[in-house]
């Protein structure tokens, strides 16, 4: 009996030892993620590279040292012409009130959910060779050669990432920017700084961190960018990932593919451990501040000027080509027709009408309304999943800044993973139910939570960072138990933070980054699959229902971030 | 502690309640992104039968190989649909396939059944032509090019019309563009294509990747009206721009050039995987696939041609769409040696 | 600590300064003076505009109307980095990512001080402030009390023309605010620099300012030394805000010497500005002061009240007393003496013990 009760106790201290343990390491916070990440990175990843190497398919190691440079090349150039037109961007978003202000926010995050093909209709209806600009240019200048020649140039690439990404510098930047004391620069100003020097010596280095972590996830994005280098770019430009994906699909060489896969991975580890060493490691505390305290309307010339700068540049790189878009669903431009003679136009709302219409009696008829209601769910589960993750992770980091050290370049790899070798990984891996490839309907929002995992991670750690402890100390000396700590004081605290990630989730997932062309269930297909459907087939019809769909897409997503954000109250303090 | 019991009873009642039901009898079929088919003729199926359809649709061809060889151990679906005749012979030599030669192949031209090693049945073709805007070259009096010779003559080149006339797709990431390469090599021969090329280059040729900026963003017929006038497209084309044009149309805008060689027959086909569990009932798909009421759907929703003989074709098809009489033709097996070498070549030429 | 010019009387001079904040009236006529070697000090609720008056001192913020001159220039074009002033925040704003040494090394940085002058400097003042051991530590290290005194270190290291506190103590304790209170006092004495200090308490008003400005409504009320201000408030207002209550209503009998009708008597009473002339018949309020009173004499004396103690409160170093006065009215006393519940006294009233009230 003795022995019994001995053995027992020695049991439960061993186990104590144990929780002891995961509790000291803070596993708790970061376990979850981590299973996520190996369940559905690692475990697809590593089987189809295996499966790759095992094949017998030849090698030419010449092929990757060009397409490693200019991978590496247009997206330095991409990230460094990104952090130049979000910089100010930032700023006049952080500093000033203005009209428009809230709508120009919105906006600049919905270039994340077009697909490239729509992004590419886009720039092509405004600078294509017969887009609006080179119309009125001929107009004006008298020509009947279009004078801008935009598309399959090294230039439509720069300006495509620019106008894909610079969402992310403005929000990043922005919003830590948003949080940085004023009183800092003026007490730098009071001390004999000029407003140069101010930016210099104090706001500057206090806004590097955010700088950096912008700077990082533009360049993976750039990095591993493919759409746009395939369809902007065109033939003259090769990445590894376009190698990838002409490798694997079109010459069926497994093997390079994994070596240039590998390659990838092996940059992206590499990049993300650079940036973290640049950014080291000492957390500014930034003061939280109250959404919208501290910004103002512009007082000075200079002032209202840079806002205008700043308001017509984001004009012009996003709004016109979206609107382009949209005005090309409303329009009927038939090309010169052999009967008609002139190109006719006019306004018409077919487009939309025909969208709801199965003429050809398609089994595969996609009715936008479900289309539109899968994406969203989709985008719905992965802002959940990923905003969870993210924000245990972001726990995890500040709690216990050990566990970054190794846990973060993991949880940068999906980013910088090729689409195409991560799509056949999965499809290898997850072949039986229940989880299976077309019919488990979690496995598109969790692939997609991969890539949104670190974006929330890395928007709530900073705020999380930034609040003192006697915050949390004060509240529970006042009597709150530590769920309520949690609940009224830091989640108050970092509410704008996961806010911020969780638009940059929803987006991310309505624009189906990547390995999800892979998995798309053909039961639920959703908007992006049903507008390629529509522009792999002639016919203005088809190209009209295709532009139509897209600008319900992007009036839909506007509509949701604008009510995500009226969620947390936004509120004007002037002056 | 109850607390704990009964939401762990939830979640496996979620779980559970995820699996996807095995109580009807399916059929999976594994097809590349452009099939399509009416409702009608699936349900037609699947009424005679008794049996659910399910279609697992997995991208571009490539793609859908990769996903098939790489499942070729646990096949994901009973049927194959949609491999062609570039990628026909690498398809068999995986070894993904289950032996079966329908009756109805009796029907079917032997043009069709060429290499088919008893493992696929030929079920559509179509031809990869040049197209172009008829608007175009009648305002200019100037004469539509009939072979692929023409398109080396300066008068459809660079130096007469400031553009290049003609956009071709890059073969490596299109399959259009893999097809006309093919036809080059057909019309000239391995040893001659690339001076072919050559000659289009210097005469002046817009290369994209992919057929959808091709046509939506460089062609001047569609509604992009982009500025080449000649595009690397299909035969049916022609017909989709009438079908599918947003204002009533009794021509269509653009035709095709059907010189000898100078369009490419492609050729689907499908095959049963190995390792289905639902032999009979895939065998009586592919027969269903190869039979009229099929075969006769197959060009309004996939703007292919049914092989079938006894398959009428839609008025749009006679009206505005020409399949090509003098089609060039490889044969699969060399293509597949070779299709890795020969855009290699022609990259080397065309783009460094 | 050398004085900025070498021993020569520097002074600020505000006029009519006026600002608006969201469209209501925040200052509406502020005008003072401070000059070498004084520390001034403005008093008053929190949200009056004490904040507002630095800031547009130091140049941050631009007033609506009014100027400020310093040595009789107007600063209206001179940028905020250029007029030499310092400025203290509540809450400290030291740069976090600098070390102490860097944060007060700053402003002699900018000015292009050579860096072995700085080093020599910057020891200096950290040795004034009591926290040289702390030259190479982070900010986001220290504690509240050592954060104030590096933010003071800070502003004063390049010898500015002007020092301004924004309610430099209000994030500390208690204790420490009191032990601070003297340290800050004597250390801005010591570099004779003239000193605005801005607070809402009025025992640090008491230890700290040399001249006292009361701000209400948009304007100072009464501005003076800081015993005057304290014995002689001039307005309702003052006396409320500083904590007096004993307000009688009344009408001037006569006015030269003043003499007001009450209620609880007639009494001789003080005019506290010797400019303002009181009309005959006017209804007056007047304040009986709290402190100073004397309570030995007997009934027989002029301007003597009668008093029953109501109630007693021991404060440390007096006791303070409800008193009903005349039977009439409840009055609140301060005494260094003790008194018993019950008991009845004489409150005998100088004329200075009667303040008639200005507004």
């Amino acid at each position: 009996m003795d022995q019994r009760v001995d053995r027992g106790d020695a049991a439960l201290n061993w186990l104590a030892r144990w929780e002891t343990r995961f509790k000291d390491s803070g596993a708790a916070l970061w376990i979850f993620p981590l299973l996520l990440l190996l369940a559905f990175f690692f475990v697809p990843m590593g089987s189809i590279l295996s499966i790759m190497f095992s094949r017998t398919d030849p090698i030419d190691l010449g092929q990757i040292w060009r397409p490693l440079g200019f991978t590496i090349w247009q997206a330095g150039l991409s990230t460094v012409l990104t952090l130049a037109a979000g910089l100010p961007a930032a700023y006049v978003f952080s500093r000033f009130t203005f009209p428009g202000k809230g709508f120009m926010r919105t906006f600049t995050m919905l270039p994340f959910i077009l697909p490239t093909v729509v992004t590419a209709a886009g720039f092509n209806a405004l600078l294509g060779p017969r887009g609006w600009i080179n119309l009125a240019l001929m107009e004006i200048m008298g020509t009947s050669f279009p004078p801008i020649d935009f598309l399959n140039t090294f230039t439509a690439i720069l300006v495509a990432h620019v106008f894909y990404n610079i969402a992310i510098v403005i929000r990043v930047v922005g919003s830590a920017w948003t949080q940085l004391d004023p009183r800092l620069e003026q007490s730098a100003q009071v001390l004999g700084a000029s407003s140069s020097r101010t930016f210099r010596e104090i706001t500057l280095p206090l806004l590097k961190r955010p700088i950096l972590v912008s700077a990082l996830l533009v360049f993976l994005f750039d990095f591993t960018s493919f759409g746009v280098v395939l369809m902007l770019g065109g033939p003259n430009f090769s990445t590894i990932e376009v190698s990838i994906y002409t490798q694997a699909l079109s010459l069926l060489n497994l093997r390079m593919a994994g070596l240039l896969t590998l390659l990838q991975l092996g940059c992206t580890i590499g990049i993300t451990v650079l940036f973290s060493k640049a950014s080291s490691n000492q957390a500014v505390p930034l003061f939280p501040r109250l959404q919208g305290e501290g910004t103002h309307a512009p007082k000075t010339w200079v002032q209202k000027g840079a806002i205008l700068c700043v308001v017509l540049f984001l004009f012009l790189l996003q709004v016109l080509p979206l609107g382009a878009l949209a005005a090309r669903s409303v329009t009927r431009l038939e090309a010169d027709r052999g009967q008609r003679g002139e190109s006719q136009t006019g306004l018409t709302l077919d487009f939309y009408r025909e969208l709801f219409v199965n003429r050809q009696q398609s089994y595969f008829y996609v009715p936008p309304v479900q289309a539109l209601l899968n994406s969203l769910f989709y985008a719905g589960v992965t802002t959940i999943i990923s905003t969870a993750a993210g924000t245990l992770l972001a726990y995890a980091f500040v709690r216990k800044p050990r566990v970054r050290h190794w846990l973060d370049p993991l949880v940068m790899l999906p980013f910088g993973a090729s689409a195409v070798t991560l799509g056949l990984g999965f499809i290898v891996t997850f072949n039986r139910p229940p989880i299976e490839v077309g019919s488990f309907p979690f496995l598109i929002p969790i692939a997609h939570s991969l890539i949104a995992m670190p974006f929330v991670m890395r928007t709530v750690q900073p705020a999380l960072g930034s609040i003192p402890d006697s915050l949390r100390q004060s509240a529970a000396v006042l009597g709150a138990s530590p769920r309520q700590v949690w609940w009224n004081v830091e989640l108050q605290i970092i509410r704008r933070a996961l806010l911020a990630g969780a638009i940059f989730a929803f987006t991310i997932s309505l624009g189906e980054f990547g390995a999800t062309s892979f998995i798309s269930s053909p039961r639920n297909p959703t908007l992006p699959v049903a507008i390629y459907r529509y522009l792999s087939q002639p016919g203005a019809m088809n190209y009209g229902q295709a532009m139509a769909m897209a600008t319900i897409l992007i009036i839909v997503c506007g509509i949701s971030i604008w009510l995500l954000e009226k969620l947390q109250g936004e509120k004007h303090a002037n002056a | 502690m109850k607390t704990k019991l009964r939401i762990l009873l939830w979640l496996c009642l979620l779980l559970v309640s995820c699996t996807p039901k095995a109580s009807e009898q399916t059929l999976t079929i594994m097809t590349h992104d452009s099939f399509a088919v009416s409702e009608d003729v699936v349900k037609a199926f699947e009424t005679q039968n008794n049996v659910g359809l399910v279609f697992l649709k997995s991208g571009d061809t490539g793609t859908m190989l990769n996903r098939a060889v790489l499942t070729k151990d646990s096949p994901q679906a009973d049927i194959l649909y949609g491999v062609d005749n570039t990628f026909l012979s690498r398809a068999i030599e995986e070894g993904i396939f289950e032996p079966y030669k329908s009756p109805l192949l009796a029907s079917v031209g032997d043009d069709f059944k060429e290499n088919l090693a008893g493992m696929v049945t030929p079920i559509s073709f179509g031809d990869v032509c040049i197209n172009y805007d008829k608007h175009f070259f009648s305002s200019r009096s100037l004469a539509v090019p009939q072979t692929l010779d023409d398109l080396l003559k300066p008068e459809y080149g660079e130096s007469t019309s400031e553009v290049p006339l003609l956009v071709v797709e890059n073969p490596a990431t299109s399959s259009p563009g893999l097809a006309f390469l093919l036809a080059t090599v057909a019309e000239y021969g391995e040893d001659g294509y690339l001076e072919f090329w050559q000659g289009l280059k210097d005469n002046g040729v817009v290369v994209v990747n992919d057929w959808d900026t091709a046509y939506y963003t460089n062609f001047s017929a569609s509604s992009g009206k982009g500025l080449q006038p000649m595009v690397v497209s299909y035969a049916t084309s022609p017909a989709a721009e009438v079908i599918y044009a947003s204002t009533p149309l009794t021509e269509s805008p653009t035709a095709s050039i059907i010189g000898e060689n100078t369009c490419f027959r492609q050729i689907e086909y499908s095959g049963i995987l190995k390792g289905t569990k639902n032999l009979e009932l895939a065998q009586k798909f592919i027969d269903f696939m190869l039979d009229v009421q099929f075969q006769e759907d197959i060009p309004l929703q996939m703007f292919m041609y049914p092989v079938n003989n006894n398959a009428s074709l839609p008025t749009e098809f006679e009206k505005y769409a020409q399949a090509a009489s003098d089609p060039a033709v490889l044969d699969s097996t060399l293509i597949s040696e070779k299709r890795d070498q020969w855009i290699n070549e022609w990259t080397e030429v065309m783009l460094h | 600590m050398q004085t900025h010019n070498g021993g020569q009387m520097e002074y600020l001079e505000v006029v009519d300064l006026q600002k608006e904040y969201e469209k209501k009236p925040l200052l509406t006529g502020v005008n003072f003076q401070v000059e070498s070697g004084e520390t001034l000090c403005l008093l008053g609720r929190s949200g009056s505009g004490k904040s507002t008056i630095l800031r547009i001192i130091a140049g941050l913020e631009k007033p609506d109307a009014g100027a400020v001159y310093w040595n009789g220039k107007d600063l209206a074009e001179v940028p905020t980095y250029k007029r030499n002033f310092g400025l203290m925040f509540q809450d400290y704003a030291l740069f976090p990512h600098l070390t102490v040494a860097e944060n007060v090394a700053f402003g002699l940085k900018m000015r292009g001080v050579s860096r072995s002058e700085i080093a020599g400097q910057v020891k200096e003042v950290l040795e004034k402030v009591n926290m040289s051991d702390f030259a190479e530590r982070r900010v986001t290290d220290l504690s509240g009390g050592e954060q104030q005194r590096i933010a003071l270190a800070r502003a004063l290291a390049p010898h500015p023309g002007l020092l301004m506190l924004d309610e430099p103590l209000a994030a500390l304790d208690r204790a420490l605010r009191v032990e601070l209170q003297e340290e800050l006092k004597d250390l801005i004495k010591q570099s004779g620099i003239p000193a605005i200090y801005v607070t809402h308490d009025q025992e640090e008003a008491i230890v700290v300012s040399d001249r006292l400005a009361l701000l209400n409504s948009g304007r100072i009320v009464q501005c003076d030394r800081t015993d005057r201000v304290f014995h002689y408030p001039s307005t309702r207002w003052a006396a409320s805000f500083l904590g007096m209550s004993n307000f009688l209503a009344g009408r001037v009998l006569e006015t030269n010497p003043l003499k007001v009708k009450t209620d609880c008597g007639i009494f001789s009473a003080w005019n506290p500005d010797p400019g303002h002339a009181f009309n005959v018949d006017s209804p007056v309020t007047v304040l009986i002061r709290p402190t100073g009173i004397n309570f030995t004499g007997d009934r027989s004396m002029p301007n003597t009240l009668n008093g029953l103690v109501q109630t007693v409160h021991f404060r440390g170093d007096h006791y303070r007393m409800k008193v009903k006065v005349n039977s009439c009215v409840e009055m609140e006393f301060a005494s260094s003496n003790e008194f018993q519940t019950g008991q009845e006294i004489c409150i005998h009233l100088a004329t200075e013990d009667v303040i008639a009230l200005l507004d």
